[in-house]
């Protein structure tokens, strides 16, 4: 479980090391990596001794801290990037040559 | 873009789950604003998962639901995506897009009942003529020449060269040209494929193109495209050129390079080599039949154009003899590349299960094939096939064509075998859409006199074209 909880806060803190673009590209593809800093309570943590708690959550939030200050530099990027309107695509792949 | 990180405490009674931690990510994330950043093309996949989470937010968008369905055809997906665009459409019919789309995913899957009814929804509600070329594909694969032509016009009539669109409605008029019996027309329009992307590098640059105008004994570059198949049936307008004094280098694939060089007496050079210095006038093996094939009178009757290596033959003639009593008879059952919507056009291995009466003794004719998928035509089908000695059916072509040679027929869908077996003037029983442009309607090949087309309709199971090859074989083999 420690390790669990470790790995989950060592993914926390690769986010917040992550470039904006590769932080947009893991939200897109609900990366694993995103999914397991969201899920970093699982397991329940009362199970923990309270020392290697407090540990590892002092750790996350600082992870998280870190996350929410490059989460705001990429909403400020977003910001600069054009923005198409939101029109539906048609799709339709190309007819074969061959007949 | 909402970047409010809830500092949460230590939950004593939650535990995040994953869907919840999936929640609490979106309610961070302004997918809208993400998604109106992407964009397309180069980014399929993040533009259709930046609207996935937009949907989460906005689930009665349609244009956004749309957008989530527009890389799915790329990934053979179509059947999901049909589903969302259902859901989408039962929320607000006003989005063409939707419809459209909806069109040429069900036409993908061969649905074309409900395709020509999505797209007759498109054009309806659209003021641009996409969907027209989605209707004239369809109805001419359902038999209605005569609407597709229709449908064809209209969509030019909207177009220009620019448009992206252009080419697409360009095809779907020639293939209503060639099966309406106007192959002068028909075949003008399907030129208008040189002005796709990938023709560039292909098109010999500082070269006239040939015309029938130009003057006997001009030496002729003629270039390869399309795929194997398809350029071998168009080489057998090479002795035509040849008739009238040119003089012709072949630029082939060079899996065809030996028996292009056995058949003609031509210079044969690979895609990379560079081209003869005193090359007049080039031309593309697909627009031969343009001029040289203008009329059903200019289709040749001879059975073949190909030359088989003799020794070849020979050599694997040994390998036949043992295999069993006759007829033996090669089985080709689809193409190397598939995509949902090329599946449509092969049958599944089930289907197959008629040829097994027949008492033929079946060898694999099937490029880019193993052991497992002629074990799994053992068990679905009942048919036993087997495979003659160590010949690689992908790459070694002059082999494959020697193999033909030996056999009393051979069974094959529309792919580089069927065309093979058809230049070496072997009896092919071919299946076929039925209405297929390149096959002008008719019943046999005009491509290859001993090649005989066995139809299905669009609203057919391939089965019965393949009993129907089965009853041929036992008559034509008793």
């Amino acid at each position: 479980m420690t390790n669990d909880l470790e790995d989950r806060s060592a993914a926390a803190r690769a986010i917040a090391d992550l470039s904006a673009d590769e932080l947009v590209a893991a939200l897109l593809s609900n990366d694993a990596v995103v999914l397991a800093a969201t899920s970093r309570f699982t397991p329940a943590p009362e199970t923990l001794d309270p020392a290697t708690l407090r540990a590892l959550l002092d750790d996350t939030e600082a992870a998280i801290a870190k996350l929410e200050t490059r989460l705001r530099e990429v909403a400020a990027e977003l910001d600069q990037l054009p923005r198409r309107a939101h029109a539906p695509v048609e799709t339709g792949s190309q007819i074969d040559v061959s007949g | 873009m909402s970047t409010r990180v809830s500092k949460r405490t230590v939950p004593s009674d939650v535990t995040f789950t994953p869907s919840l931690s999936r929640a609490v990510l979106r309610d961070r994330v302004d997918w809208v604003a993400i998604a109106a950043t992407c964009q397309i093309p180069g980014q399929g996949e993040e533009f259709s998962a930046a609207y996935r989470g937009a949907s989460l937010e906005h689930p009665d968008e349609v244009r956004f639901l749309t957008n989530v369905t527009s890389n799915m055809q790329a990934q053979d997906r179509e059947a999901e995506a049909i589903g969302i665009l259902r859901s989408a459409l039962r929320r607000d019919q006003r989005v063409p897009e939707a419809w459209h789309n909806l069109g040429s995913l069900a036409r993908n899957l061969g649905r074309y009942e409900l395709a020509e009814a999505a797209y007759e929804q498109a054009a309806r509600r659209w003021d641009r003529p996409m969907s027209a070329i989605g209707l004239s594909e369809v109805r001419l694969v359902m038999g209605d020449v005569g609407g597709a032509i229709t449908s064809a016009d209209i969509a030019l009539s909207g177009l220009n060269e620019r448009d992206p669109g252009w080419v697409d409605a360009c095809l779907a008029r020639a293939f209503a040209a060639l099966l309406d019996g106007d192959l002068e027309r028909g075949w003008a329009w399907l030129d208008a494929r040189l002005l796709r992307p990938e023709y560039a590098p292909l098109i010999p640059s500082g070269i006239a193109p040939w015309t029938p105008d130009t003057p006997s004994g001009a030496h002729v570059l003629v270039w390869r495209e399309q795929g194997l198949g398809d350029e071998t049936r168009y080489l057998s307008c090479i002795p035509d050129l040849l008739r009238r004094g040119y003089r012709c280098t072949v630029r082939c694939s060079p899996r065809l390079a030996r028996i292009i060089s056995r058949s003609f007496p031509v210079e044969v050079i690979g895609p990379d080599e560079p081209v003869p210095e005193d090359v007049d006038t080039h031309i593309s093996t697909g627009s031969l039949p343009r001029y040289l094939r203008t009329t059903p009178d200019a289709f040749p009757t001879t059975p073949a154009y190909f030359a088989a290596d003799e020794a070849r033959v020979a050599e694997l003639r040994a390998h036949v003899e043992p295999l069993g009593h006759r007829p033996v008879i090669g089985l080709s059952w689809r193409s190397a590349y598939l995509t949902t919507k090329r599946s449509t056009n092969y049958p599944y291995l089930a289907e197959l299960r008629a040829l097994a009466d027949t008492g033929a003794t079946f060898i694999s004719l099937q490029y880019a094939s193993n052991q497992h998928e002629l074990d799994a035509i053992a068990e679905y089908a009942g048919l036993e096939v087997t495979t003659v000695g160590d010949l690689d059916l992908t790459n070694d072509i002059d082999g494959v064509a020697a193999l033909c040679c030996t056999l009393d027929g051979v069974v094959s869908v529309g792919n580089t075998v069927a065309e093979i077996a058809g230049a070496v003037g072997a009896r092919v029983y071919q299946l076929s859409n039925a209405n297929a442009p390149i096959q002008l309607g008719r019943r046999r090949s005009p491509w290859h006199p001993n090649t005989e087309l066995f139809s299905r309709n669009y609203d057919e199971a391939w089965a019965s074209p393949i009993a129907a090859i089965a009853d041929r074989l036992r008559h034509d083999l008793a």
